[in-house]
């Protein structure tokens, strides 16, 4: 009976043992589980990341070479695909900076093993033990070294061509005195025409004199006692205009005809002048019509 | 001497400056359909193969093996057993003689894969041809 008396749990010790150790197991398990030497969760390499970034980062606008080295140094010591990442763009920074082909080398070579690494590390054959990136950073990191990849590339290209040196700055040629705009000629023209247009006033002073000396040999009375006196001095005075009006012929026929000429080739001339060197409102000439009560002619005018 | 010698002579004195000129290969050329050529008989290659976590486990003995990798053409990262081992042509690895889980590959282009058994001495030369 007393046997009886002994309540059952205390029979059955197991449930109470399993319970007390799943109590006592449970905080235990959800601990973080520390990393074995060597391995890397992407974590653990975060943390030592950032202190070697934040002892890069001052450095990095004055001193990147030297910015560059630490974080190079480090990157080789973790196999940190970040850290081989930021080495590139540190060493970009200091090839634009100095000029130097083989910093922009470095950038490359860097930033090719962080990608190299970064990729592995999705490939199956990577150990799962060493992971530097959590999955979403893989695309951003990528894209990182490819751009420190190709900026660098693009610097190198840009330090291999040849200085051109720049092309010697051709001073226009002053022109000695004048332009040779055909003002010249021009001018020459227009006064060959003004005494052209003068032998034309001289013909017709001579015709209208020899048609009065005409005239007054007609109205002379032969009877008259002077008339050989008076035919003579009109006669005399005829044959003057005739000569007036021959030598108008001739000055107007060379003046009128050279003019022209002139006129011409310097208009010619100051076109092709200004088709080469713009225009330029150097020169004009203008002839003009001149009517009027008893008289009639041109005028001609310019500006050279 | 006829009048060609002078000729003759001309010709190969330039080709031979010009040889003398060229610049020499990084690497010699591996032609093996694999894409890897072992400098050393009793080394091997398998490739595509892989590791067991088991046999990547297993502790290997003996002297260090000194195994240098060169990439015909191009440049790339060796793996060795999951982890980054070095970056040809400055791969010079010491491993240990057995089998090793080895990848090269260049960004996202895997160059050779497989399976290397090093020799127990000595050294080997490991060319991958890239591309």
């Amino acid at each position: 009976m007393i046997a009886h008396s002994i309540p059952g749990p205390a029979r059955r010790p197991v449930p109470k043992l399993a319970a007390a150790l799943l109590a006592v197991t449970l905080p235990i398990t959800t601990l973080p589980l520390p990393a074995l030497a060597g391995d890397v969760t992407p974590a653990s390499a975060a943390g030592v990341r950032k202190t070697v970034q934040d002892r890069a980062k001052p450095m990095l606008s004055s001193d990147p070479g030297g910015a560059a080295e630490l974080l190079a140094g480090e990157a080789k010591k973790t196999s940190d695909p970040v850290l081989y990442i930021d080495a590139g763009e540190a060493f970009l920074a200091e090839g634009v900076a100095e000029r130097d082909k083989a910093a922009l080398e470095r950038a490359v070579e860097h930033a090719s093993i962080g990608m190299d690494i970064a990729a592995f590390q999705q490939d199956p054959r990577c150990d799962p033990a060493w992971q530097h990136l959590d999955a979403g950073e893989f695309d951003r990191e990528m894209t990182r070294g490819k751009k420190v990849v190709e900026d660098s590339e693009k610097a190198i290209a840009d330090l291999d061509k040849p200085v051109e040196a720049p092309p010697p700055v051709e001073e226009p040629k002053k022109e000695k005195g004048t332009p040779r705009d055909g003002r010249g000629l021009i001018a020459g023209g227009a006064l060959a025409t003004v005494v052209g247009v003068g032998g034309l006033a001289m013909i017709g002073a001579g015709l209208a004199l020899s048609s009065k000396a005409q005239k007054d040999v007609d109205a002379l009375d032969p009877s008259a006692i002077d008339f050989d006196a008076q035919f003579a001095d009109i006669d005399k005075k005829g044959k003057t205009a005739n000569v007036v009006a021959y030598a108008g012929i001739g000055v107007a026929a060379v003046g009128l005809g050279v003019g022209i000429a002139l006129l011409a080739l310097g208009v010619k001339k100051r076109k092709a002048y200004r088709a080469e060197h713009g225009a330029d409102e150097t020169a004009r000439v203008h002839v003009a019509p001149a009517l009027g009560y008893g008289y009639g002619g041109l005028t001609l005018g310019g500006r050279f | 001497m006829s009048f060609r010698t002078p000729a003759v002579l001309s010709v190969l004195a330039l080709a031979l400056a010009l040889g003398a000129a060229a610049p020499a290969r990084a690497a010699a050329a591996c032609s093996d359909a694999s894409g890897v050529c072992l400098s050393d008989d009793k080394a091997k290659w398998e490739p595509d193969a892989s590791l067991s976590a088991k046999q990547l486990k297993a502790k290997r003995k003996g002297p260090a093996c000194k195994v240098a990798f060169e990439i015909d053409g191009g440049r790339g990262s060796v793996f060795v057993n999951g982890r980054y081992a070095g970056t040809a042509p400055d791969a010079n690895l010491s491993l240990l003689p057995g089998k090793h889980d080895i990848q090269v590959r260049d960004g996202q282009k895997i160059l050779a894969e497989g399976v290397l058994t090093v020799p127990k001495t000595g050294s080997l030369q490991v060319t991958v041809r890239h591309g």
